[in-house]
């Protein structure tokens, strides 16, 4: 498939690439670089900030009855260690004892408490409005108290499953020290013995200088996520929008429903919906399978976007996914470990997913491939990150990085979909330009062929009339000519006859020109231009001439040819009598019937009163028997029908039937 | 008192053959003869002759520009038409122009001597094919050439006898068939046809003067 935009203005290109540049080398690394700037080295510049190097610390066991619950941790917030049974140790801060991955767990969890003392001599008394506040990067393995010279004044379970997530701020009171005197501050923080623990940097400093830190960790570590969630979930409903108009582009549902999982999944790093320690257990295995769903989806997504199918892979994955999911379900004891197994795990197969797919995006050299697995590395360069440094509690002063993949996800499907649209914009608009050039071409084309229509035609009829002229020229004219020469070389030659034939033939090419017009070959006329040429004839002759045309008005012949030979056979029947039958009546009478099929017909009959002949004797080769021979061909080629009879002495009679239209 | 005869012709055999046969019939005088156009318009000059026969076909123009000057120049002159084959295009163009009849080259002396009375007394001959064409005008139809492009016809007004004269004349009958079923005489049915012609002449110059004005070529 090829995505290369074709055609775009070199300001449109201009802007798509940088763009993509913006998106991907300024933005994101930009988050990336706060991030790390600003934390680690919190407040190192003002001078009232004390950063605690040290604490003593001392792991308290706690009794068999400990249950990870709000309410065994409301009892024993209460309560203080038993101190005289304490071996303190020195511990550097941040202090960890790392998640181990491989670990089973039995039925219940033991729990420790771990203690961390140290003193800090304020130079000068804080005032109530800006107290002194103890500062720390986060606190992970359960809910921590804080006591100051032995008082308690910090056991906050609000919220307490998100303490791994948020910073440690919190503030002296006054009444716990005085000015001049050290003061004694310890953190207690129980944790699952198994699990470990850990414990950020400890600052203490004017709640001043130290509000900029904890405001800035809480936008990174929860405000951001929260924005990412909002962003990518408006884009996911966006998306679902469009699906639920297009149901087969079903890239947009996936799109869809990797939304929703990235808004599950990064759910961990804000809230914790559940208030009990079952659907707490539910919502962990949720929000940590959630990270596979995220997988899931974008590969399919990636898939219906390009057009290409990998089902194979896809159905690995997807069992994969299924498979992570219900082992992490909490029905299941060993879930709470399972969780970081099968993130390394994930990251694992999604890497060697990755690998093929960017072999793939690089080998067809598509963009649109090329960005979504840059993502989907900057997406599983965070998992891991996370997974190293944070879920496994090796770097508590780091920020969790997974989250941010969502504004990647979002950067990347808005690009898509904003490129998506104006190319099909595009391609409307070009598909229109070439439908209106089409259409003109085919206009033209029609017009074209109209024109060559009306030629031909014209030609056609020329052809006709020019053929029908040549036919009449030979066939009257050439023939009398012919005659007329003959006579002349021959013994009885007659000036008189010669002339007589001759101004025949200057009749025949008269009737010719008269007949130049197609539609100039009614019977009418034609019958009345023969009538009127032989009428002095007969009288000549002597014999009476009787014309009983009925029905002929509107008739016409079935071709223009047929005039012509029709005009001959009356011609040759015509002198047939006025020379030979001696007739004293020659009539000619009309009708039109219907032949055996019902085509309309016209029967024409020639009847002369005169001496008649023998048949025999017409069939003999003289020039009668030529001429009725002549008008037989003639009635064939018409298509009709001619016959003749004749008694000696009781004259002949002639019978023409014709189709006509 | 003899019927002066003037003609114009290119064919020098013919106008040997029609100079003879003036002066060998009685009643008939030669007026005077031109070759082309030309030297035919010359002949207005002169005073004017009773008969004008003109051909069509002169080699450097139609005859039909004489016919209508001879309409203006000699308004008492009857004009004929010498024709070759006396087809119906040319004949009824020259009745349009204002000829009165035709003669057919192929006719002895003693036709044409006949024809030329005919038409001196007031009379017009007609064939089936040049009344069917005139039945077209008085119909409204165009006679439309086979190819070319119809010509503007105005509807031709005859009286009830004339168009009976040209509906038996269309039948083939002869000018005595047509008398004895009108119950006239043979000159008074050629002068019906004359009057038949007369008035397609106005009507075919009425249509020029029409389509001129609509051409824009003459302003009202």
């Amino acid at each position: 498939m090829n995505f290369s935009a074709q055609g775009k203005s070199w300001i449109e290109r201009a802007s798509s690439k940088a763009i993509y540049f913006i998106y991907l080398f300024v933005g994101l690394p930009l988050v990336l670089g706060i991030a790390y700037l600003l934390l680690p080295q919190e407040q190192a510049g003002a001078s009232s900030v004390l950063r605690i190097e040290q604490a003593q610390r001392w792991i308290e066991p706690l009794p068999a009855d400990a249950e990870f619950t709000q309410e065994y941790f409301a009892k024993l917030s209460q309560q203080p260690g038993n101190f005289a049974q304490a071996e303190w140790q020195t511990a550097t801060l941040p202090s960890v004892v790392e998640l181990d991955a491989k670990e089973n767990l039995g039925e219940k969890p033991v729990l420790a408490r771990a203690w961390f003392k140290f003193s800090v001599k304020p130079s000068e008394p804080a005032s109530p409005s800006n107290p002194f506040v103890l500062y720390g990067t986060r606190a992970m393995g359960g809910p921590y108290s804080v006591w100051v010279n032995g008082q308690l004044v910090f056991a906050n379970l609000d919220d307490w499953r998100m303490l791994w997530n948020k910073p440690i701020f919190i503030p002296i009171p006054q009444n716990t020290y005085q000015a001049g005197q050290p003061v004694e501050i310890m953190l207690a923080l129980p944790h699952r013995a198994t699990l470990g623990y850990a414990l950020g940097s400890l600052y203490l400093g004017n709640q001043s200088d130290l509000m900029l830190a904890r405001d800035t960790r809480f936008v990174l570590q929860t405000g951001l996520p929260l924005v990412s969630m909002l962003m990518i979930g408006v884009t996911g409903l966006f998306s679902l929008g469009l699906w639920a108009r297009r149901r087969h582009d079903s890239a947009n549902l996936w799109l869809f429903v990797m939304a929703v999982s990235l808004i599950v999944c990064n759910l961990q790093f804000t809230h914790d919906v559940a208030y009990s320690a079952i659907r707490s257990q539910w919502f962990g295995s949720l929000v940590d399978s959630a990270i596979s769903w995220v997988f899931l989806s974008f590969f399919i997504f990636v898939q219906r976007y390009v057009g290409a199918s990998y089902p194979k892979i896809t159905a690995l994955l997807a069992f994969f996914t299924a498979l992570n999911t219900l082992l992490t379900l909490p029905i299941w004891g060993w879930q709470v470990h399972a969780i970081l197994l099968q993130h390394y795990i994930l990251l694992a197969t999604y890497g060697l997913v990755m690998i093929l797919l960017t072999w793939l995006a690089v080998s067809q050299k598509s963009k649109e491939a090329i960005i979504f697995c840059i993502s989907i590395w900057i997406m599983l360069l965070g998992g891991l990150h996370d997974l190293s440094r944070m879920t496994s509690q090796l770097k508590p002063d780091a920020i969790f990085i997974f989250p941010y993949g969502a504004f990647v996800l979002f950067f990347v499907a808005e690009y898509l979909l904003r490129r998506r649209h104006l190319s099909l914009l595009s391609q409307v608009e070009q598909n229109n330009a070439n439908l209106k050039q089409k259409l003109n071409e085919q206009q033209e084309q029609l017009l074209n062929q109209q024109n060559l229509l009306i030629q031909a035609r014209e030609q056609a009829v020329l052809l006709a009339e020019r053929t029908r002229l040549l036919r009449d020229i030979h066939d009257g004219i050439g023939s009398t000519l012919t005659a007329t020469v003959i006579h002349l070389r021959g013994k009885n030659a007659s000036p008189e006859n010669a002339a007589a034939q001759v101004q025949s033939c200057l009749e025949d090419i008269r009737m010719v020109m008269d007949s130049i017009e197609p539609e100039s070959h009614d019977l009418p006329t034609l019958f009345a231009s023969l009538r009127r040429r032989f009428t002095d004839a007969f009288v000549a002759a002597g014999i009476q001439a009787h014309w009983q045309l009925d029905d002929i008005e509107q008739l016409q012949l079935k071709s223009s040819g047929d005039a012509l030979h029709l005009t001959r056979i009356i011609q040759e029947i015509i002198t047939n009598c006025l020379k030979h039958s001696q007739a004293k009546n020659f009539s000619v009478t009309t009708c039109l019937t219907q032949n055996v099929e019902s085509q309309p017909q016209l029967k024409i009959e020639f009847t002369d009163d005169g001496q008649g002949f023998i048949a025999a004797s017409i069939v003999a080769a003289s020039a009668t028997g030529r001429g009725i021979l002549n008008v037989q061909q003639r009635v064939q080629k018409m298509h009709g029908v001619f016959e003749i009879q004749s008694k000696q002495s009781h004259g002949v009679r002639h019978g023409i039937k014709l189709p006509v239209a | 008192m003899t019927i002066s005869i003037a003609f114009v012709d290119d064919d020098a055999v013919f106008c040997e053959f029609l100079s003879q046969a003036i002066q060998a019939e009685d009643g008939l005088s030669l007026h005077s003869q031109a070759v082309n156009l030309a030297t035919g318009q010359k002949l207005f000059q002169q005073k004017p002759a009773d008969i004008l026969l003109v051909d069509l076909g002169l080699p450097d123009g139609s005859g039909l520009s004489l016919i209508s000057q001879a309409r203006k120049d000699w308004p008492h002159c009857q004009i004929m038409v010498i024709s070759v084959f006396g087809d119906r295009a040319n004949i009824v163009a020259a009745i349009k122009a204002g000829a009165a009849g035709y003669l057919l080259k192929g006719m002895d002396a003693k036709q044409i001597a006949q024809e030329i009375r005919v038409v001196h007394q007031g009379g017009s001959a007609i064939s089936p094919e040049i009344a069917k064409e005139l039945l077209r005008y008085v119909s409204g139809e165009p006679s439309g050439q086979s190819l070319g492009q119809p010509e503007p016809c105005a509807k031709l007004l005859l009286s009830p006898r004339e168009l009976e004269v040209l509906v038996l004349a269309n039948k083939g009958l002869t000018y005595s068939e047509v008398a004895n079923t009108m119950g006239i005489t043979e000159s008074t049915v050629k002068s019906f046809v004359r009057r038949a012609y007369q008035k397609l002449q106005v009507t075919s110059k009425t249509e020029a003067l029409y389509e001129l004005q609509r051409s824009g070529k003459i302003l009202d």
